[in-house]
């Protein structure tokens, strides 16, 4: 919006006590730019996002979300190495990079299998029943209306150059964000705080709602765009984190050959826990894998509380002696990673939670959506 | 108008009386907002209740000021 154009009072912000005219010139055309260039995918991500918000449930009605069997609720769980055996017998020549409990529902257990262990595309996902060992049936993960939701919402079916770009543009959206609330003063000076003027045109109604709803959103809007933009850089973040910590933890194993046998997985398991009683399995990466050591089971353990849940230690076991290497918290970077994700994702607080972030995404694309509006008929 | 003291006194004053009156409710509302998205990741039990209040807020005020009536 430049004022320097502007014609009727509605859009006319005078130069004001805390901005010069040039000031806000300025800042018009930061805003401008930031949300013309980011817009389009601003509404794309709002858009997908709404569904994932609510991916739970909408595999429920779908019927794509995974139940396993009625038992009996204390029938015992079977061994981790149990569970792999099935899962490699039904994939043969396969072997296993990772293996977790279901984070909502511990009678299940995910694995994921490939070529090759340090393989990075083309993986394998099962859900096994963790009480039985046995897979159960579930529509393929890669496909269908969630998975198209999913990936246009992270990478737009583009890998890591994909998420740089939606990060990026997620940085467009924190600079409109910052500018629009710098030009919120000029244009609210003489309104009172919520005021739309109905009996206005068009253009007046949606400015002033584009302006209530803006500022109401900012601080929901900045948390979620900004982590959102943090957990593009997610593949980044753990690439540091291996050749800074997990090379320091596992550098006496340099230059060795990797283990000519390993211990049952399940025993790796147990030595995490007794290292760590206090926390709970999150998931295993196998020796050679992408978040481990050619020499070890990374263990990743997670905290009982809803911020630590959100966190991660490894342990690091020796593959081939079942012994702890190593074991440290995640650095600064690693939780700042973790503690963005339920932050953008809105899951920690329940039903009434989601809804809420539901609404107000809904709220962001009347921002966004009104933002254009006002551009275009401005022109 | 004259630049006397008292005069730069008074249009600090006015201008700290336009800020408050400009800003109040979108700081507090801002407030609110962060309080609500940190309460239910740190605190435990009562913490959802919060973050369902302090989130609520702001929805509800969008609701109330922004939802189309006739005129």
């Amino acid at each position: 919006m430049t004022p320097a154009t502007a014609t009727a009072t509605t859009r006319q912000p005078a130069p004001h006590r805390w901005l010069s005219s040039t000031a806000i010139r300025r800042w018009s055309w930061v805003h401008k730019w930031s949300s013309l260039v980011s817009t389009g995918f601003m509404l794309l991500l709002c858009l997908t996002g709404l569904p994932l918000l609510f991916h739970h449930e909408i595999g429920h009605l779908l019927g794509t979300g995974i139940e396993p069997p009625a038992l009996a609720a204390d029938a015992p769980r079977a061994s981790i190495d149990a569970v792999l055996a099935q899962a490699m017998a039904r994939h043969p020549g396969q072997v296993v990079q990772f293996y977790g409990p279901d984070e909502d529902d511990d009678r299940m257990a995910f694995v994921t299998l490939n070529d090759t262990v340090d393989s990075a595309v083309g993986f394998t996902s099962l859900m096994m029943d963790a009480r039985t060992g046995e897979a159960l049936p579930h529509a393929p993960f890669d496909e269908g209306f969630m998975h198209i939701m999913f990936r246009l919402h992270v990478d737009l079916f583009m890998d890591l150059p994909g998420k740089l770009f939606l990060g990026f543009m997620g940085f467009l959206l924190l600079v409109a964000i910052v500018s629009g609330v710098v030009l919120y003063a000029p244009f609210m000076r003489k309104l009172a705080f919520g005021e739309v003027r109905r009996d206005r045109s068009a253009r007046t109604r949606w400015l002033d709602l584009h302006n209530l709803l803006g500022v109401v959103t900012l601080v929901w809007a900045f948390v979620v765009g900004g982590t959102g933009m943090i957990n593009t850089w997610a593949d980044l973040v753990f690439k540091y984190w291996q050749n800074d910590q997990m090379a320091q933890m596992v550098a006496p194993y340099k230059g060795l050959p990797p283990p000519a046998r390993t211990v049952p997985v399940q025993q790796a398991a147990d030595a995490a826990r007794a290292l760590l009683p206090e926390m709970a399995l999150r998931f295993i990466a196998f020796p050679g894998s992408n978040f481990s050591s050619p020499h070890h089971f990374a263990v990743f353990m997670k905290g009982a509380t809803p911020l630590t849940s959100r966190l991660l230690q490894p342990v690091l076991v020796d593959a081939e002696t079942g012994k702890i290497t190593d074991s440290r918290p995640l650095p600064w970077y690693g939780t700042a990673l973790l503690i963005s994700q339920p932050l953008h994702f809105g899951d920690y607080g329940g039903t009434p939670l989601q809804i809420l972030w539901a609404l107000l995404d809904i709220a962001t694309i009347v921002v966004l959506g009104s933002g254009l509006y006002l551009w275009l008929k401005k022109r | 108008m004259s630049h006397s003291h008292s005069n730069i006194h008074d249009r600090h004053a006015r201008r700290r009386a336009g800020a408050w009156a400009l800003w109040r409710w979108p700081v507090a509302l801002g407030l609110l907002s962060a309080a609500g998205l940190l309460a239910g990741l740190v605190l435990d039990g009562w913490g959802d209740w919060l973050s369902w209040i302090a989130l609520g807020i702001p929805v509800g005020v969008m609701l109330w000021f922004g939802w189309p009536r006739r005129r």
